[in-house]
Order: C-alpha cells, then sequence, then structure tokens
C-alpha cells in the first residue's frame, strides 16, 4: 500500500516534470469540491439523453479525483467507445492507465498508456506514464522506449512525424507543388490573372503550417486535457 | 515577389521537416536467459539473468516487399550471439521479447538467410512502423576498398547517431567489409549507406578492435526464409 501511494507520488512527479497539464486539468480538489454535485448532474443527463464522450470524460476525471478509480476506470472505457477521434481515445486510454495504476494494476496501466501513446504519438504524459508504469513493472526494453520517446518529444517541441502528421505532411507537399505551378505563371506575365489564386495558396499554406507546428492537427474534440 | 519570397521559405521548411524522417530505428530486446547451475556442495537449481538488448534496424524496399532489417545477435540469433555463461551454468533457454521503434512495435515474422549469417529480416505486426523512419533501398553495386561509406544507428542514444568510415578490406566473396575505425555497440543493425545514400550492408560486429558489416543485395532479401516469430520467441538449447 506504501509502495503503492510511493509510486502515485512517482508518477505525478514525472508527469509534473514535463510539464504536463493533465493534472492541472484533472484538478483533483476542484473536482472533489464539486463532485457530488457534478456527478449528480452528469448522471441525471445520462438519465435523460445517455451521455456523450467528452461527458463521459468529465466524469472519469472527476471519479479519478475523488479517488474513485474502479468507477473512474469503467467509465473511461465506456466513453472510449464513443468516440472515433484516435487522440480523444488516447486520452481516455491516458485516464485508464493512471486508474490502474492506482489500483496497482501496473501491467494493465502499462499497456494502457502504450496502446494511448500508439494513438496519440506526440502525447509527452503518454510518453512519461509509460515510463513510469514499465519501470515499474519491470520492463526493461519498453522503459528504454518510453523513455526515447519522452526525449524525442520534450527537448525541442520537434514532432515526431509518424500517422496523421505524414499525411498532413504529404498534403503540404501537394499544395507546394501547386504553387510551384503559379510562381511559374507568374514568371510569364500573368501575375494580375492569376493574384487571387496565389494568394489563396500562400493563405491555405500558412494555415496548414501553423497546423504542423502546433501539433500536427490536435483533436477537434474539446477535451480538458491536451 | 513577397509571395514568390514567402513560399520559397515555406517549401524549404516542408522539404527540411520531411527529410528529418530517421533513417533508422530503435531496437530493444529484452532476453531471458535459463541457466541450469551447479554447486559444489549441495543440489544444482535453476537461475535466470534478464539481460537488455539495445540495437537499430531499418526499413528496406525490394523487389515489392518492405521489411526491417538488423543483427541476428540483436534476437539472440546467428553465430555472433554468445552470452557471458556464469560458473557452472549450462544454459537451458532463450525467451527473447523483441520491440521495434518508439511506439515500441512487436514483431510478427523474421526472415532468416540461407546459410549462417548475422542478421536477419523483421516483420512488424503493426504496418505503421515503417512510417517511423525512411524506406530505404539497396544498392546493386558492391562498395570497393577505400570508399568512403556512413554508418546510422543508436550507440546508446535517444537519436540516432550517423558517422563516417572508410572500407579497409573486403572479403573475398563479397559477403562483408572491415571499416577503418571500430563502431560502438548501439550501431548493430545500423544501416551501412554508399554516396547515393542507398543501402548496401548491415554492421554485425562492433568490437573495440574491428567493426564489420555484411553486404546485402535485393538477391538475399528475396531469398529470406521466413518464420512466424512465436516459434523463436521461446527456444530451448538442451534437446
Amino acid at each position: 500500500m506504501k509502495t503503492s501511494a510511493l509510486f502515485q507520488l512517482l508518477t505525478m512527479l514525472v508527469l509534473l516534470s514535463h510539464g504536463t497539464s493533465l493534472v492541472r486539468s484533472a484538478e483533483p480538489s476542484t473536482a472533489e469540491a464539486a463532485f457530488p454535485e457534478t456527478r449528480d448532474r452528469l448522471l441525471n443527463q445520462a438519465q435523460a439523453k445517455g451521455l456523450t464522450a467528452k461527458e463521459h470524460f468529465d466524469l472519469s476525471v472527476t471519479l479519478l479525483g475523488t479517488g474513485q478509480y474502479g468507477e473512474a476506470l469503467v467509465v473511461s472505457r465506456l466513453g472510449m467507445g464513443l468516440t472515433q477521434d484516435p487522440k480523444a481515445k488516447a486520452l481516455f486510454l491516458m485516464l485508464a492507465a493512471q486508474c490502474n495504476g492506482a489500483q496497482g494494476h501496473y501491467v494493465s496501466a502499462a499497456e494502457a498508456a502504450l496502446e494511448g501513446q500508439r494513438l496519440n504519438p506526440l502525447s509527452v504524459e503518454l510518453a512519461a506514464l509509460r515510463l513510469a508504469y514499465f519501470t515499474k513493472i519491470g520492463n526493461a526494453a519498453q522503459a528504454k522506449s518510453a523513455e526515447d520517446t519522452l526525449k524525442q518529444l520534450d527537448p525541442s517541441g520537434q514532432p515526431v512525424l509518424t500517422g496523421a502528421e505524414l499525411v498532413a505532411l504529404a498534403k503540404g507537399v501537394i499544395e507546394i507543388a501547386a504553387a510551384i505551378r503559379v510562381i511559374y505563371e507568374v514568371t510569364h506575365d500573368a501575375w494580375p490573372r492569376i493574384q487571387p489564386e496565389v494568394e489563396r495558396v500562400a493563405l491555405r499554406m500558412t494555415e496548414l503550417w501553423s497546423k504542423l507546428s502546433s501539433g500536427g492537427g490536435r483533436t477537434t474534440v474539446n477535451l480538458r486535457a491536451r | 515577389m513577397r509571395h514568390l519570397a514567402f513560399l520559397i521559405l515555406l517549401f524549404g521548411l516542408v522539404t527540411a521537416q520531411a527529410q528529418s524522417l530517421p533513417y533508422t530505428q530503435r531496437l530493444y530486446c529484452n532476453l531471458t536467459l535459463e541457466y541450469w547451475r551447479t554447486r559444489p556442495i549441495g543440489p544444482a537449481y535453476l537461475d535466470s539473468m534478464k539481460p537488455l538488448v539495445a540495437g537499430t534496424c531499418w526499413a528496406v524496399e525490394a523487389k515489392g516487399q518492405t521489411l526491417l532489417i538488423t543483427a541476428a545477435h540483436n534476437l539472440a540469433l546467428g553465430p555472433n550471439f554468445i552470452t557471458a555463461t556464469p560458473p557452472r551454468a549450462k544454459l537451458l533457454a532463450i525467451h527473447v521479447e523483441p520491440i521495434v521503434g518508439l511506439l515500441a512495435q512487436p514483431v510478427s515474422a523474421v526472415g532468416m538467410p540461407l546459410g549462417v549469417s548475422d542478421w536477419v529480416g523483421l516483420r512488424p505486426v503493426d504496418a505503421t512502423v515503417f512510417k517511423g523512419s525512411q524506406i530505404l533501398t539497396l544498392s546493386k553495386t558492391v562498395p570497393k576498398l577505400g570508399d568512403s561509406v556512413t554508418v546510422i544507428g543508436f550507440p546508446d542514444t535517444a537519436h540516432e547517431q550517423r558517422t563516417t568510415r572508410t572500407i579497409t578490406a573486403l572479403s573475398p566473396n563479397n559477403e562483408f567489409v572491415v571499416f577503418n575505425e571500430p563502431l560502438e555497440p548501439g550501431y548493430s543493425g545500423g544501416v551501412v549507406l554508399n554516396a547515393k545514400n542507398q543501402a548496401v550492408g548491415v554492421v554485425v560486429t562492433t568490437d573495440k578492435k574491428q567493426s564489420n558489416a555484411l553486404l546485402l543485395s535485393p538477391e538475399k532479401l528475396v531469398s529470406l526464409q521466413w518464420k512466424p516469430f512465436e516459434q523463436l520467441r521461446h527456444r530451448r538449447l538442451d534437446q
């Protein structure tokens, strides 16, 4: 029991040392104070129309913050089934990892963190959870892999190009090919005719680049944690 | 002109981002070595050690197939896999758990080369592994003595490293090359690139005195004998 509490503290420290917003976003003290009201409101909503994925997430965070880990885990699993967004699913898995870890189920916690990281390779929080839980269960290869991921993600904020980011990059290259065609036409005195097209492409590329540099199109589901 | 300069700048940034995709990926392997140990006095007993193997692997495309290449000893296979056996101990079994890349993807099949050779092909369970690094092509020509080559891998670092070596010896049958200077251990399984950025071989020896790489060709990749990884995960040596 003492070891479990110590490990939870270590996990928190790992998360905080990597600048996570998860612990803050969960706001356990606030959630605890508002829990009965929040729970009642959400349960009422559930009875009236069924909870959405975001409401499941909110309820699960509240339950986690008030120490009801088993219930929080059930709610996070239910919520995960309601969304198709991989990054939203990763957030539910982040919750599941912490719920399992808090109950001392470190193997399940580590597996949930890894599954979540595969859905969101850019999550520093999931990498920190992977490192903490795989270290705890003594899986050296997995712990080293998580440590490498943390080192890759953390120091400069440079994104690791995988999955969705690569697709975004490929789209960017296609856009640029269109831009090159425009440049070619510019050199052939067609500026007045094609100026609107040039400006449209430039604007689109600016948007695309902003998306890439801000983390490759994060989830559109407005959940609390990133 | 402003728009033109802006577009050229953006093109440069995006292409630089594309090139930042690494050439290789980290490969870690949890080994469990089971020993039967005897004592001068008293009964024999079972013992185990759990060393971690760290190496490098890389993706290659040849004749329509994409696979990962690494040194066989990274998976406790091949002629170069030698364990330090404790005194009065006999190795009974080896259990192997390899994972590839930052997302720790497991392996589904292992391609064994014909004959005894210290390299293997790997097929990951999840094909997204191939998005974690560039997919290289194999050179059709053999490097020559004195050629300068680039070796890329993870010598106990989280970030990919590259170094340049000169080929100082070439085996008579063009099977392997020797480098002018040794490589650090984590380069095992790393890729050797020629001046055209084409893969010519895989690093298999990272000894303190001398480092070698086996030369690969598309034909060698095609002739791999594939086995489900489950058949190699646990190997008993006492039968």
